[in-house]
């Protein structure tokens, strides 16, 4: 009996296929592995790249908030000089935007006349979707030691999206 | 004759064969997935070298809108020993964790324009970091506006 058994195993050797089940499983544990840890990185990288484009564009647009703010800011002291600042402003402002670059000249502030001088406003893409607001007050006579002072400068969603707009959901209400 | 017939049949040799080519196939499918572990690696290191940079970027950014200068944002960010020098152009090595380095593989690269006028001062930084291969990313550009005395109102 014992015999017979032992030429069984012999004759049967390790049992042939399992290895190959074997190989089978361990590769494909690699494969889903090593797929895995790629797309993990790509998804990094790509994250990365949106982060840089925001970054980028969020100082290239606050660079350009800073100039026109200069250019409004030579105004006022140009206005200041000729003694008429609530009737000379506007004309001096529209004279230095135009003297800037297109990116600063295509911002175009809106001059808006209150009580205590001028506010302007203006906005800056950074995306699609966000822009950087502004809000300067030009004061008729310098005050607090300043010729302006920044109400606004905030990043905002941009303004031609309607992000009032509430989504349909499920109010408690009973159905049919 | 019959009898090497029956050697070749037998399962221990069967089993054999199958282990020689389950082993070329396996060194094969190894070969493939090791190169994918390393390009994954490779792209997660550069990713990270990158956001190192993109943070460092953002301090340097800050810190110029500031002073508008760009040899006190380098102080401010990299600390005294930045050894940047006064003037429009500069260029700083750093190492992987963006600290400066004499050796750093990482070249930050800063040009500083300066527009006075009158009424106050406007300062433009214009930086990028590159590495030996090529650029980490696209120049970050950043202005600060400073006005003369009577300028700005405290808020």
């Amino acid at each position: 009996m014992n015999d017979n058994r032992k030429s069984l195993f012999q004759e049967r050797g390790m049992g042939v296929g399992y290895v190959t089940l074997i190989m089978l499983f361990a590769v494909i544990c690699l494969t889903v592995l090593a797929s895995l840890s790629y797309q993990a990185a790509r998804a990094n990288d790509k994250l990365n790249e949106k982060s840089i484009y925001y970054t980028s564009s969020y100082y290239l647009a606050d660079g350009i908030a800073n100039e026109v703010l200069c250019a409004l800011d030579e105004a006022a002291y140009e206005a200041h000089g000729t003694g008429f600042f609530s009737d000379s402003f506007e004309a001096i402002c529209e004279e230095k935007l135009a003297e800037q670059n297109d990116r600063v000249y295509a911002v175009t502030p809106v001059l808006k006349r209150v009580q205590e001088g001028f506010l302007a406003s203006y906005a800056c893409p950074v995306t699609d979707n966000t822009e950087i607001s502004v809000k300067i007050l030009f004061f008729d006579t310098p005050r607090d030691g300043g010729r302006y002072r920044i109400e606004e400068w905030k990043t905002v969603a941009a303004s031609g999206e309607d992000s009032e707009e509430t989504l349909g959901v499920w109010d408690g209400s009973a159905l049919g | 004759m019959k009898t090497n017939s029956k050697a070749r049949l037998r399962p221990a040799n069967l089993f054999f064969i199958e282990l020689i080519v389950i082993l070329l196939f396996f060194s094969f499918s190894a070969a493939v997935i090791l190169g994918i572990f390393a390009a994954a690696d490779h792209r997660q290191k550069h990713s990270e070298l990158v956001e190192n940079a993109l943070i460092c970027s953002q301090s340097i950014a800050e810190a110029f809108a500031v002073t508008g200068d760009f040899t006190e944002a380098a102080e401010i960010v990299f600390g005294g020993d930045a050894g940047v020098s006064d003037g429009h152009i500069a260029e700083i090595r750093l190492d992987d964790n963006m600290m400066p380095c004499e050796d750093g593989e990482i070249i930050l690269s800063m040009l500083q324009n300066t527009n006075e006028t009158e009424a106050g001062r406007l300062s433009c930084l214009e930086f990028e970091f590159r590495t030996n291969k090529g650029k980490l990313f696209s120049p970050v550009i950043c202005e600060a506006y400073f006005p003369t005395k009577g300028g700005a109102a405290d808020e």
